[in-house]
């Protein structure tokens, strides 16, 4: 049986945990709770002048890339200027083919927060009960609150992470497909007139004219 | 008269005969042991013409049209392919169905889809689909216009590679609209 002070916290904790949510609710009510993803790929005649143009364009949108290549930049717009990102791109060649997923982040990170509260409250207990633990007791406790606090820091990188995410969205634009896989040229359509329309063969049959 | 005297019957009986009397016309006689390959020809000929004859297609501005072929091809300077085709409608179906076998088709096989519409050859509806696709090191735009006409589909086919796809992309379209049935 513990003290009356541990009983009474014990009996409290899912109060406290509620009311930590309801106390957290109306400030993150107005903040972003979807994380947006978009992708272009962008036909050009100059990559490299494309890239500029876009690196110089995120650096108005106060954004930033995260990997430029000779194909690719991908970058992290601030989620209320992806929109004007995305047109400017699209000014600079021709949109071959564009996709825009989001992705709701915000039970997740009900859960997050929720989870690193009642380990941030556990580890105070800990820390009480370390002042009145005897010699024995002193070392579990100390590997107990030691395995919390990585597992409270791991939980804080992942938090900061997703709100990262939240904040800034990843825009990548290719200059060309990145799955260079052709299309299937099989015949195995049950009507022989669709097995006949093929890319490579209408190509081939102007290239036999030439 | 009676019953038996009625004939239902040729009272001759004697075959045509192969035997062409006429000496003005000798290939008469030759005719009619050559009918069979020679219908058979007709037939065929006839058949390719009905092909042929299922659209009159139309040039895009700015290609140079191919002659000789059953199919009818266009290309630009920069490699923009254009060629109309007839297939036969077969199963017998419509539009509509044929719309989402070919899109279904097209998307399984790996192509990506960038539009899909209806357009007109004249009054005639018909159905366009935009994909992409990679070739080779480029990409390439490859565009199907899909008509139903009587027995016949008119396919109209036309690719390049995007950048200078899109800039013909106008002229191809109103190649389109201008293909007669």
């Amino acid at each position: 049986m513990g003290s009356p002070r541990r009983v009474m916290f014990r009996r409290l904790r899912p109060w406290a945990v509620l009311l930590w949510m309801f106390a957290l609710q109306p400030v993150e009510a107005n903040a972003p709770r979807a994380a947006i993803r978009a992708s272009m790929v962008l036909k050009v005649s100059a990559r490299e002048d494309a890239a500029k143009a876009l690196v110089q364009q995120l650096e108005v949108l106060e954004g930033y890339f995260s990997i430029r290549t000779q194909d690719t930049v991908v970058a992290r717009v601030p989620i209320d200027q992806v929109k004007p990102f995305l047109a400017f791109a699209e000014t600079l060649g021709v949109v071959a083919e564009r996709s825009y997923d989001t992705q709701d982040l915000g039970f997740e990170l009900d859960q997050l927060r929720s989870r690193l509260a009642s380990r941030e409250e556990m580890l105070g207990r800990y820390f009480t009960v370390l002042e009145t633990a005897g010699t024995d007791g002193v070392l579990s406790v100390e590997g107990e609150i030691s395995r919390l606090v990585g597992e409270i820091e791991g939980m804080k990188g992942t938090l900061q992470l997703s709100e990262h995410r939240l904040a800034f969205a990843e825009v990548s634009v290719s200059f060309q497909f990145r799955d260079r896989a052709a299309p299937t040229r099989d015949g195995r359509s049950s009507f022989p007139w669709l097995n006949t329309m093929n890319l490579s063969d209408l190509v081939e049959d102007f290239q036999r004219e030439r | 008269m009676n019953a038996d005297d009625a004939s239902v019957r040729f009272p001759s009986r004697q075959v045509p005969s192969r035997q062409f009397p006429s000496r003005q016309f000798t290939g008469g006689r030759s005719l009619a042991r050559s009918s069979l390959p020679a219908a058979i020809f007709l037939c065929f000929v006839m058949g390719w013409m009905a092909g042929c004859a299922a659209f009159q297609p139309e040039t895009p501005i700015g290609f140079a049209p191919y002659e000789g072929h059953s199919s009818f091809r266009a290309v630009s300077p920069d490699g923009v392919m254009y060629r109309v085709r007839s297939e036969k409608n077969e199963p017998k179906a419509d539009l509509p169905f044929w719309k989402e076998a070919l899109k279904k088709r097209m998307l399984e096989a790996g192509y990506r889809f960038v539009s899909e519409a209806e357009v007109k050859a004249g009054a005639d509806p018909g159905y366009l689909l935009e994909l992409n696709a990679p070739y080779g090191t480029q990409d390439y735009s490859y565009l199907i216009a899909l008509f139903e006409r009587n027995d016949r589909l008119v396919i109209v086919e036309s690719a390049g590679e995007v950048v200078r796809f899109k800039a013909r992309r106008e002229a191809v379209l109103a190649a389109i609209q201008g293909i007669r049935f």
